[in-house]
């Protein structure tokens, strides 16, 4: 069953690319900033999913609930959850990459989150393809 | 395996670590058994994590082979296709002495596009777009679930 609107579902899978290709583009040279659009990319591909199957996203700046909404999500479609722990180390690392007062470690931190984008977006687009493929316009 | 085939056989790599960066999250597969198990593309590239666009790629050392290879790109279903050869086989400026309308289906929507190999003095090689592919209208999604469910890529994001 499909709730949200196409558009806005569109909306959030673009933004969520675009953060991951930014992430891609960046993360040799300009680990911080790239890291800080891994998270981002994790929040937007998390809110297109939301949209799709409820018609809401996740709302305020604390995207604590995302991960835990998303688990139900995945319980009440009998969907393989898997994925959702690359989420929730991304938000849990969210206030650090972005307002913490010491340096990211380059493997602890940096490409721990690239890897972590990678993931959580393979990992969606491999659960939900129906909602991934909308704004392919084929099928 | 003669010198030429095993300079074909790396550049699948070269070609490999070029889609990883042009597409997202891509499944990579080498030898592939596509569009069935009777057919073999030289690599077989499925964007978002094997749920998007399939790119197909076969590769030639000699150019010219390159370009003869586009006649059965058209037979392959494919959203994407390209060929690859090596830079130092190239006898003409490209694509400038190219004849570009054997890139282009006998009608309807799409364009091969052009990957050259290029071989460093370390002897490295890498990949470089030349003339960009353009879609081909016919492949749906729906086509691709199968073999993804099938085969294991040989190159991933798990």
């Amino acid at each position: 069953m499909t709730l949200g609107s196409r558009d806005k579902v569109v909306h959030f899978l673009n933004r969520a690319q675009q953060f991951l290709d930014g992430m891609g583009q960046l993360k040799e040279g300009k680990g911080n900033a790239a890291a800080l659009l891994a998270v981002h990319s994790a929040i937007s591909f998390s809110d297109a999913i939301r949209m799709h199957f409820t018609g809401q996203r996740g709302r305020g700046d604390d995207h604590s609930e995302a991960a835990t909404a998303l688990r139900n999500l995945c319980l009440a479609r009998h969907a393989d959850a898997s994925g959702i722990k690359h989420l929730s180390w991304l938000l849990g690392k969210k206030t650090l990459i972005a307002y913490g007062d010491d340096r990211l470690d380059p493997t602890a931190h940096l490409c721990a989150a690239f890897l972590s984008a990678e993931r959580f977006a393979a990992w969606v687009h491999r659960t939900f393809p129906e909602v991934t493929r909308k704004d392919l316009g084929h099928d | 395996m003669t010198d030429i085939e095993r300079l074909e056989v790396r550049a699948r790599e070269a070609v490999a670590q070029l889609f990883n960066h042009r597409l997202s999250i891509p499944d990579i597969f080498f030898e592939a058994p596509w569009p069935d198990e009777k057919g073999r593309v030289e690599l077989l590239a499925v964007d978002r994590a094997g749920t998007g666009d399939l790119h197909v790629v076969e590769i030639r050392y000699d150019s010219t082979k390159a370009l003869e290879a586009i006649a059965k790109l058209m037979c392959i279903p494919a959203h994407f296709r390209w060929v690859a050869f090596f830079r130092e086989t190239v006898t003409q400026q490209l694509p400038a002495g190219l004849d570009t309308r054997q890139l282009f289906p006998q009608s309807g929507p799409g364009r091969v596009g052009l990957i050259e190999i290029l071989r460093s003095d370390k002897d490295d090689l890498s990949a470089e777009i030349l003339v960009i592919a353009e879609r081909f209208v016919g492949l749906k999604y729906s086509q691709i679930d199968p073999f993804e469910k099938k085969h294991e890529p040989d190159m991933c994001v798990r």
